[in-house]
């Protein structure tokens, strides 16, 4: 069965001062350290899965394992430019825009202007991630593949696989064995990738470790996850990507639920909109940590605002369309999802479906400044952003009698900035991520300013005014056909989607959640404890407890 | 609930493991013999005729009799196997097709059109000769060769005495077929990983037709029925056969249409035309431009169609009419080439199908249309714009054989081999089987749906609304994952058979909860067995809750114990929960049923390797069938070289429909 994929990230353990794997940053660098982003593309039962590495340590030390549930061969793998990672990210990224109020006075022309020029014309800005045989196993497969040495596995028993990385001198963390066991138990192979330093690229003293990419055919599209568990430290992000014909995708398994879109910001975002998102998303997902949040999807091809121009062709063929029936190179939906865990709140591989068409934070704002805050379903249209908007209002001379308000559009010097593109705090930062609630309540919160002040009433919807996050089709299954005998009864529909107010629905948090923010970078190398020199690049250990 | 039965067990005396038996003096057959095997006593019908003619003539023109060399299919590929691959390879055929010749050791040299016994196939006292049979397969019997004591009339005790040595235990036993309708391949034929061959017995121990309700919830009751009751059902004795009035039917009636065709007996046409058209039916939906053809395997106990499957030639024809009748497009009009055929594709080193049938070529399985018994399968016609209102007609069409297996065998039949072989049956007074004849082309079912017209459907469309909804949601569990979602709207939540394919689909998208809350709403209905309980072990193994999974896989091997999947379950899900005593337990009794199952036997090594046993046995014997290693290289290498590869092995096909 090919159930089963995993990855992890090891690296060689090191004498004394032990490199503390993941979560170093370099002196003043930002960094989203505990971020795994990937990009899948999907189409039938073939799945292009490219991983982007963010690993930062001593090149040599880096090695990676993917269990996999076939036997792949070279063509099945390559290395990608780190430059699409960052491409895909600053598309699909939430993004802040800017509106300028027309001047009042100066009614037709604009509005053709505006036509003429798509609509709306505001300035986002958007939010992109920072980017052998005496154990027991057999090698099936040896190649190289960039700078990675790659050698694909069988294990012949439980501890064997265990036993080989051990001899080849890597760290992994207690009781890996029996995380291990299952999938021997399944019969999957695990894709070892080595760096070979001779064949990396510096920058500067800086390792740059190309993203990898590999396919494979399987009934089942999902991101197994389990196995980054074992090390995980805290609280991680996983960001996925996914691109398909024609389709959006979400998660079968836990809570989906939209990123708030279309919510009014005021000027203070714009230097720290990391900040102003990141409360967003936790609020988000406050209360239900098996939450995994949508942030995007929209048609590959184009975007409005673009913070970066749409994927291109070429983009498509080297994130998987090269290797799928009639080479596609249109036609995809991206979907952004972002899932915010820790060990105790991730257990379960990501299954994904495919999901309704999705339309939202699009729009200009009408003559008194709304926008639609609340996501649509809609077929297979698919346009759907986290956009947050800042309102710039006509501040000039009024000088005529019917001055006509609120026509929103761009910078009066014609200028064509560009959204800011998700600055997450925690990618741009080098904040860690937490469980912790949102930094304020939507009383008095930051992240919502036009809920405080004069612009109460604002004519752009509150954040999150309705309390209700909006729920990307829940859980909910039973949907009739109109021959239907019957609606389903499917459990846990869609239930619980009311943002507690802050304090609130901490007792139904998993682990994590309220904990106190995490501990420095220091604290978090001793609590990595035996598994110092073990980093996973998804978080992908997955660690079950037994019962017994 | 089911409750936690697997304990972090302690170790304990281990299982003794089961190690596949591949060795013979006959090997690769797996047939033995006990005595000095004589193959002109093994010849004898006619003595066999005396007292029942009835039995004989049917015989005559079953498959077994012409299972041999006159048979011009086999002769022509069993030759090219032997001439690729070199005499004992084609040992591996004769254990089941040419008994005489390959226990008298002929099958290790040339086979001449006239050698004794190279047209006898499979004799009277082949099958009421063997002492015993395993379901190992390749012909994994043992042959008593004592000598028959033939009847007195009126003497009882002669009569029970001839019962005796002729209807041993394995006569009624379904092992005696599972010793020939299960085979695997090798490096014997030519392949350098052992594959899968046939398994009409493990198909059928899996399904409700042998008690086992373990794979779903049936919809309704079905009866016990094993390989006799479809394949010899009891019928007239005519001619004064002793068994009579009545006596097991002896033409082995299946699916091989061409060969009752080429025998000449309307008799056996008939009997293989009533199996083959009470197998399966055919219904059609269409939502927004999209015709869904629904196929469902209603009366064969392993897949449907069975036996060499790479070689079967059944196709759906899906015709778009206009409201007069006339045809405006459709697909599979005239052969399967460019439709959905219910087959399998098996592929060779280059990744390119292999359609001949020649087993040395066989690599990897590329895709199987197949349908398991009570299953269904469905195939997607993306239709062009049509005029509204409009007709579409699906239906299922059987062929014996593919297109490329047909031209094949009539070629070689004018080769001067055929010919002769041809001749030495009309010496004998056999038949003389023509490989050129016309294959009949069988309707098996069909559904006809008027679209944009309120007209009654017809045929399988007919049916009632909730038997088709059930029948597109079962077919609908082979989607892929991220399709699962379809299914929840085909489900009727007043027919516990359809709420369990809901749960099974939730199982599958790892929702336990939900999964487990409509398990319970089944249980509270009534329903239990191992289909729940089954449904709850994959709820709780897709998450990884590995002792509750083990507990619910216990439970379905106790309501379904000869279900070799239900016993790979369990020894997975122990074997993932620690717990490698029962884990090998269950491997062992599994792989009792299915001796080759990968699964199992790997099951089967890690857990003696956990106890500390003893494991090099087991450990090779996992690695010796773990199939082919570049399975995925081949596929990639056919959607890269053959239209049609990746389409054809998606779970799903869909087609596009040409325009008017």
């Amino acid at each position: 069965m090919r159930r089963f994929f995993l990855a992890a990230l090891l690296s060689l353990p090191l004498p004394a001062a032990a490199f503390c794997g993941f979560f170093v940053s370099g002196a003043g660098e930002s960094l989203y350290a505990n971020a795994t982003m990937v990009v899948m593309m999907r189409e039938g039962t073939r799945t292009i899965l490219s991983m982007q590495n963010n690993y930062q340590g001593p090149p040599q030390d880096f090695a990676m394992v993917i269990p996999v549930p076939v036997v792949l061969q070279k063509e099945n793998v390559r290395t990608l430019p780190k430059e699409v990672f960052g491409h895909v990210d600053t598309l699909a990224a939430p993004r802040l825009v800017e509106y300028w109020e027309g001047d009042p006075c100066l009614q037709p022309r604009y509005d053709m202007e505006m036509a003429a020029r798509g609509g709306a014309m505001p300035v986002p800005m958007s939010a992109p991630a920072k980017r052998s045989a005496e154990y027991g196993v057999t090698v099936e497969a040896q190649f190289s593949v960039g700078e990675y040495d790659i050698v694909i596995l069988s294990a012949k028993d439980s501890g064997g696989l265990e036993g080989w990385l051990k001899a080849e001198k890597y760290n992994i963390p207690a009781g890996s064995g029996d995380v291990l066991r299952p999938y021997v138990q399944a019969g999957t192979r695990f894709f070892v990738a080595k760096v070979d330093v001779e064949r990396v690229k510096f920058e500067g003293d800086r390792a740059l470790l190309s993203p990898l990419r590999f396919h494979y055919d399987s009934d089942r599209f999902k991101l197994p996850v389990r196995l980054g568990l074992l090390n995980s430290q805290g609280v991680q992000d996983l960001i996925v990507h996914i691109l398909a014909p024609g389709a959006r995708y979400e998660v079968a398994n836990y809570r989906n639920v939209s990123i708030p879109t279309n919510l009014r910001a005021d000027d203070s975002v714009r230097s720290d909109f990391g900040a102003y998102y990141e409360d967003i998303f936790r609020e988000s997902i406050w209360g239900h940590p098996d939450t995994v949040v949508t942030e995007y999807s929209w048609d590959s091809s184009s975007c409005d605002p673009c913070p970066t121009p749409p994927l291109t062709a070429s983009d498509l063929l080297t994130l998987g369309a090269d290797v799928l029936p009639g080479q596609p190179t249109g036609g995809m939906v991206l979907t952004r999802l972002h899932y915010r865990y820790t060990k105790e709140t991730l257990g379960e591989d990501l299954i994904f479906r495919k999901a309704e068409g999705l339309m939202g934070g699009t729009g200009i704002p009408d003559q008194e400044g709304k926008l639609s805050s609340e996501p649509q379903k809609n077929g297979n249209w698919n346009m759907f952003q986290g956009r947050y908007v800042m309102l710039n209002p006509w501040t000039g001379p009024i000088a005529c009698e019917n001055p006509v308000r609120g026509r929103w559009g761009g910078p009066p010097s014609g200028g064509d900035s560009r959204p800011i593109s998700a600055p997450n705090k925690i990618l741009n930062s080098g904040a860690v991520p937490a469980m912790a609630p949102p930094t304020r309540s939507r009383t008095g919160n930051p992240a919502f300013p036009d809920t405080r002040g004069t612009q109460t009433g604002s004519t752009i919807p509150e954040a999150a005014s309705g309390s209700t996050i909006p729920e990307v089709s829940g859980s909910n299954t039973g949907g009739n056909s109109p021959t239907s005998s019957g609606s389903s009864n499917m459990a846990g529909s869609g239930s619980g989607s009311t943002i507690p107010e802050v304090g609130e629905g901490s007792n139904n948090m998993a682990g994590n959640a309220g904990d106190p923010p995490p501990k420095s970078e220091s604290a978090r190398c001793d609590s990595a404890g035996g598994l110092s020199g073990l980093a996973m690049l998804m978080g992908l250990f997955g660690l079950r407890r037994r019962k017994c | 609930m089911v409750a936690l039965g697997v304990a972090c067990a302690q170790p304990q005396a281990a299982s003794k493991p089961r190690i596949p038996e591949d060795a013979g003096p006959f090997f690769p057959s797996l047939a033995r013999v006990e005595g000095d095997f004589d193959p002109v006593v093994f010849d004898d019908v006619a003595s066999c005729q005396e007292c029942h003619p009835d039995a004989v003539h049917q015989w005559q023109s079953s498959a077994h009799a012409n299972a041999s060399f006159g048979n011009p299919w086999y002769r022509t590929l069993v030759d090219d196997l032997r001439e690729k691959q070199g005499f004992t390879a084609s040992r591996h055929c004769g254990g089941c097709h040419d008994p005489l010749l390959l226990l008298s050791g002929r099958m290790d040299k040339a086979i001449e059109p006239g050698e004794s016994q190279a047209l006898s196939g499979v004799t009277c006292l082949v099958c009421h000769s063997v002492s015993k049979a395993t379901v190992n397969g390749n012909g994994s019997y043992v042959l008593d060769t004592s000598p028959v004591p033939y009847p007195e009339v009126g003497d009882e005790d002669s009569i029970a005495a001839h019962r005796a040595r002729l209807a041993m235990e394995p006569l009624r036993s379904p092992a005696l077929c599972a010793s020939c309708h299960r085979g695997f391949l090798g490096p014997h034929t030519g392949s350098p990983e052992v594959l899968g061959g046939i398994d009409e017995p493990g198909q059928w121990r899996a399904s409700a037709w042998a008690g086992s309700h373990a794979a779903r919830l049936e919809p309704e009751e079905l009866p016990r029925r094993e390989c006799r009751s479809c394949h010899m059902p009891e019928v007239e004795a005519k001619e004064g056969d002793e068994a009579g009035p009545t006596l097991p039917s002896h033409r082995f009636a299946g699916g091989h249409s061409a060969l009752a065709a080429a025998v000449g007996d309307p008799l056996q046409v008939a009997a293989v035309e009533a199996m083959t058209r009470s197998a399966a039916t055919v219904d059609v939906w269409e939502e927004d431009g999209i015709a869904t053809v629904v196929i469902r395997n209603i009366g064969v106990g392993h897949r449907f169609p069975g036996g060499a499957r790479d070689m079967k030639n059944l196709w759906i024809q899906l015709r778009v009419l206009d409201v007069r009748g006339r045809l405006l497009t459709g697909l599979g009009l005239e052969d399967s080439a460019d439709s959905y055929a219910l087959q399998t594709v098996v592929l060779a080193e280059d990744g390119r199908p292999e359609l001949l049938h020649r087993v040395q070529n066989f690599r990897t399985l590329g895709w199987d249309h197949t349908i398991a018994a009570r299953d269904a399968g469905m195939v997607e016609f993306v239709l062009p714009p049509l005029p509204s209102p409009y007709i579409l007609v699906a239906r299922l069409v059987a062929e014996r054989h593919r297109t490329e297996v047909q031209a094949l065998v009539c070629a070689a039949m004018k080769e001067p081999r055929s010919l002769a072989f041809g001749e030495q049956a009309r010496k004998e007074g056999r038949r003389v089987l023509d490989g050129c004849l016309e294959e009949p082309v069988l309707e098996l079912a069909s559904a006809i749906m008027w679209v944009g017209v309120d007209i009654p459907a017809k045929g399988g469309a007919a049916r009632g609304l909730r038997e088709r909804r059930y029948d597109r949601a079962l077919a609908m569990l082979h989607l892929p994952g991220e399709r699962l979602e379809e299914i929840y709207s085909w489900v009727d939540n007043d027919f516990p058979a359809s709420v369990a394919l809901k749960a099974t689909a939730l199982a599958n998208q790892g929702r336990l909860e939900e999964s487990l809350q409509v398990l319970e709403q089944l249980r509270r209905s009534g329903a239990s067995g191992p289909a729940v309980e089954r449904i709850a072990a994959l709820a709780y193994g897709q998450v990884w809750r590995w002792p509750e999974a083990a507990a619910a896989a216990t439970a379905v091997t106790l309501g379904a114990p000869g279900d070799s999947g239900a016993w790979r379950e369990l020894a997975r899900a122990r074997g993932s929960a620690g717990d490698p005593a029962g884990s090998l337990e269950a491997a062992v009794a599994g792989l009792a049923l299915a001796p080759r199952d990968l699964s199992m036997l790997r099951s089967q090594a890690l857990a003696l390797q956990q106890l500390g046993e003893p494991a090099d046995a087991a450990v090779q014997a996992w690695l010796r069938y773990q199939g082919p290693q570049d399975d995925e290289a081949l596929k990639l290498a056919c959607d890269q070289q053959v239209k049609g590869c990746f389409d054809q092995r998606q779970p799903v096909v869909r087609l596009i429909v040409p325009p008017p």
